[in-house]
């Protein structure tokens, strides 16, 4: 008896200690299913660069593989002016190459003045378009450091949203919201909230457990109010 | 000085110190195959350790092969493994000391390895017969008190078997947990591999990877394995559907 407990105690400490000792986890997502207009996918970040501190900007040449990319794909990122992005192209090399800023007005794109920064960052919760027939798209990085679903403040207007971890999918009958916030996914796909919860704008049906944002997948949000979202 | 109180011998061979009266004799052997904690077969020349405890407890190893408990003593510790084992061998003890008198004695297999591009040497003891690294230990069978019975010292235990889970050296409080700096994607002789590079090691510690499906990364750890210190260190990991997450461990 007396030497099952001494046993016991042991391995439990090296237990313990084992965990200790672990690195981050690294991770890669690979996204094949994400609504796509127009060769236009509406991509996640739901990871942080590996050199970076939770919640800073992610170096999107560092997170996106460009395998299976194809030279002239574009990316899109949101500058923080409604409807104006910096716009990279793919080189040859693999290499996102500074292009252009524009602006974006239903499907009109209009080059604009000015030059985007070398390094295209977005945060961990953030999203940006790519623009590649590819029907695949990998994300390699450093997940959260906690799968749980983080807050994300909301203004009156729309912002581009993403989950901000790997794993959990959003469902759309979780998110607090007010009322006439739009959830907008990049097939086109409509949901609103109404007094009586979310529906399908197009169906007006309630909202299932089916009903949900995965992991990945960047979606426009219209907020009629200022709020918290928990993605 | 502990060569005169402990005197260690294959037990086929001759030796004259068992029927000598001022020892005991206490043997040690396992049927092998004896296995490290990552399930490989113990290389020849591993060390097994004689410890002795006062109290029965033995409270691990330190990386630099000392006790974490100053109370434990390593008696000795040799090169003894050989085809995956430990060989027969009888210590012979003079009565006189503590180690008869009090306490328990047990045999470990220790795991000296270090680890270059996977591959593994045990690094053993030096001139001085001290161990330098011991990445972790296991106790072989049970412990064996060694007892006198009356004016006769001359019981004798044996013991076999397997060897049990093992026990990770304790590493200094300060030793920093690895960081992965990048990870990509190779291919080494044809076949997919992720790399990563991984900052923050030490020298007296050996990493592995270990991938999973999920961000807990719990699956199956890669037999590569590399001995840290370097500014930063890559492991490699086999690309499979199944593995999309990866961490580093030690080894």
């Amino acid at each position: 008896m007396k030497k099952s407990f001494i046993i016991a105690t042991v391995l439990a400490t090296a237990s313990a200690f084992a965990g200790q000792f672990e690195s981050n986890p690294v991770g890669l997502l690979t996204l094949s299913s994400i609504p796509t207009t127009d060769n236009l996918k509406l991509v996640a970040m739901p990871f942080d660069g590996y050199a970076e501190t939770s919640g800073s900007s992610v170096k999107v040449a560092d997170v996106l593989l460009t395998d299976g990319l194809s030279e002239n794909d574009k990316l899109y990122i949101p500058t923080g002016t409604k409807g104006q992005y910096n716009r990279y192209s793919l080189n040859s090399s693999g290499e996102w190459v500074p292009a252009n800023v524009v602006t974006v007005s239903g499907a009109t794109i209009t080059a604009g003045s000015g030059t985007p920064p070398n390094d295209a960052a977005v945060p961990r919760g953030g999203a940006f378009w790519l623009e590649t027939t590819a029907t695949s798209v990998k994300l390699l990085g450093q997940p959260a450091a906690t799968m749980e679903k983080t807050s994300k403040s909301v203004s009156v207007g729309y912002q581009l949203l993403a989950p901000t971890t790997s794993e959990i999918n959003v469902k759309v009958s979780e998110l607090a919201g007010a009322q006439k916030d739009l959830v907008i996914l990049a097939n086109g796909t409509r949901y609103q909230k109404t007094a009586s919860g979310w529906k399908n704008v197009a169906t007006r049906a309630a909202v299932t457990d089916a009903d949900v944002i995965p992991a990945g997948i960047g979606f426009w949000y219209k907020a009629a109010a200022a709020g918290t979202l928990s993605l | 000085m502990k060569k005169l109180v402990i005197a260690v011998s294959a037990i086929a061979s001759a030796f004259a110190l068992t029927a000598a009266e001022e020892y005991a004799s206490v043997s040690f052997q396992t049927t092998g195959p004896d296995k490290y904690a990552d399930g490989e077969t113990v290389l020849d020349g591993e060390c097994y350790a004689l410890v002795w405890t006062a109290d029965g407890v033995f409270e691990g190893l330190n990386v630099d092969g000392t006790c974490v408990d100053p109370a434990d003593e390593v008696v000795v510790a040799l090169p003894w493994a050989k085809d995956g084992a430990f060989p027969a061998t009888q210590f012979n003890i003079a009565t006189d000391t503590k180690y008869v008198a009090s306490g328990e004695l047990a045999i470990y297999l220790l795991d000296t390895r270090k680890f270059v591009d996977g591959e593994a040497k045990v690094s053993g003891v030096n001139a001085e017969g001290k161990l330098v690294f011991v990445n972790a230990s296991s106790k072989v069978d049970e412990a064996v008190t060694v007892s006198v019975a009356g004016s006769a010292p001359s019981a004798k235990a044996a013991a076999s078997g397997a060897v049990e889970g093992a026990v990770a050296s304790a590493l200094p409080a300060d030793v920093p947990a690895p960081k992965v700096t990048g990870l990509d994607f190779v291919k080494v002789n044809g076949a997919d591999y992720v790399k990563l590079t991984v900052a923050d090691t030490v020298g007296f510690a050996n990493y592995a990877v270990q991938g999973g499906d999920s961000v807990a990364a719990d699956g199956e750890v890669g037999k590569d394995a590399k001995t840290g210190g370097a500014e930063s260190i890559t492991l490699l990991y086999p690309k499979t559907a199944d593995a999309n997450f990866f961490k580093v461990i030690r080894k």
